[in-house]
């Protein structure tokens, strides 16, 4: 495994598989997660991460410029993310399953489930910033390079995707009583 | 802003959030994620390599695009032996000219070269029937066949 982000780097614009596999090993379960995030679809979010290494293959050779390559990272997963909502029939994503874990059980579980469903009903920017700083664990000032606006921006976006959140959640509490 | 600014209601919303059990990558993904990154790497290359000889080509194929306007420029500027500038050097000119010379003595060389092309160009002059002027069409040609006289001009 590469000691320094530098090597990672240096490995992966050389091409050396091993510093893909180290990369994924670092962010995969991240991306993932964030991809579920943006798409609500597990299967989707795997052809997503997929596709974001695949493209980082084909691009290596722009890596040796990079300068955050976390946020870097996260931005070709909302390329990427975008692209499959452009390609996937409106149909499907209305319809996709929740991307819920399997082992996910217990007396929170309903709670959770409810959670995933308002999380899935807000718009799409709203969600892709809860995605990348919950699910992919980025600071504001990542969120705001992977968005392309400024920190401020995107740390507003996140708090009125919260108050949209809240809403939601209690209009679904309110129905289910 | 941090998360910090949130209200308490948010706060508690995005810890329920962070807290939740989040989806985990399906075993299967590393090794899908690998193959197709070692595919890519596998055929990036060829892909170059592709590339790299058929931006040869096209620098060959223009190459020899500009050797091929260099050459016809080259053959364009050096045919420069026009019927005009040989009679111009051709030695009955010369001799002409001198003729012209011994016959008009105050004219100049140049005139006499230049007089000696005009004597040069008239002999050359097919002979051109014209019918006389106000002369129709029709009585120009019957003149013609009558064996008019011939004008040259």
């Amino acid at each position: 495994m590469p000691a320094t982000p530098d090597d990672l780097l240096e490995g992966l614009a050389a091409g050396r598989e091993e510093a893909f596999a180290a990369l994924y090993d670092a962010y995969g379960a991240r991306l993932f997660a964030a991809a579920c995030g943006m798409l609500g679809s597990r299967e989707e979010a795997e052809d997503v991460v997929q596709d974001v290494f695949v493209g980082l293959v084909q691009t290596r050779a722009r890596l040796r410029q990079v300068e955050n390559l976390k946020a870097y990272l996260f931005a070709a997963l909302r390329h990427a993310a975008m692209h499959q909502m452009g390609r996937a029939k409106p149909s499907q994503s209305d319809t996709a399953e929740i991307a819920m874990p399997a082992a996910d059980a217990g007396p929170d579980a309903e709670i959770s489930r409810r959670l995933e469903v308002d999380l899935r009903r807000l718009p799409r920017e709203q969600r892709e910033v809860i995605a990348l700083h919950i699910d992919g664990g980025l600071t504001f000032a990542e969120v705001a390079a992977v968005l392309d606006v400024s920190p401020n921006t995107a740390a507003s976006r996140y708090r009125y995707a919260m108050e949209k959140l809240r809403e939601a959640m209690k209009e679904s509490q309110r129905g289910t009583v | 802003m941090e998360p910090s600014d949130l209200p308490p209601e948010l706060k508690s919303l995005e810890q329920r959030l962070a807290a939740r059990s989040r989806p985990q990558p399906p075993a299967g993904l590393r090794p899908r994620v690998l193959a197709a990154v070692r595919h890519e790497l596998a055929a990036q290359p060829a892909r170059t390599r592709w590339g790299r000889s058929g931006s040869w080509q096209y620098a060959a194929a223009a190459a020899a695009g500009i050797l091929l306007v260099l050459n016809l420029l080259m053959s364009m500027g050096n045919r420069n032996d026009f019927p005009a500038s040989r009679a111009a050097n051709g030695a009955d000119i010369q001799q002409a000219a001198a003729r012209i010379c011994e016959l008009v003595p105050f004219i100049t060389p140049e005139d006499a070269k230049r007089e000696a092309l005009v004597l040069r160009a008239g002999s050359h002059l097919e002979l051109v029937p014209q019918p006389r002027r106000g002369v129709s069409g029709l009585r120009a040609l019957r003149q013609i066949e009558e064996g008019a006289s011939w004008v040259t001009q």
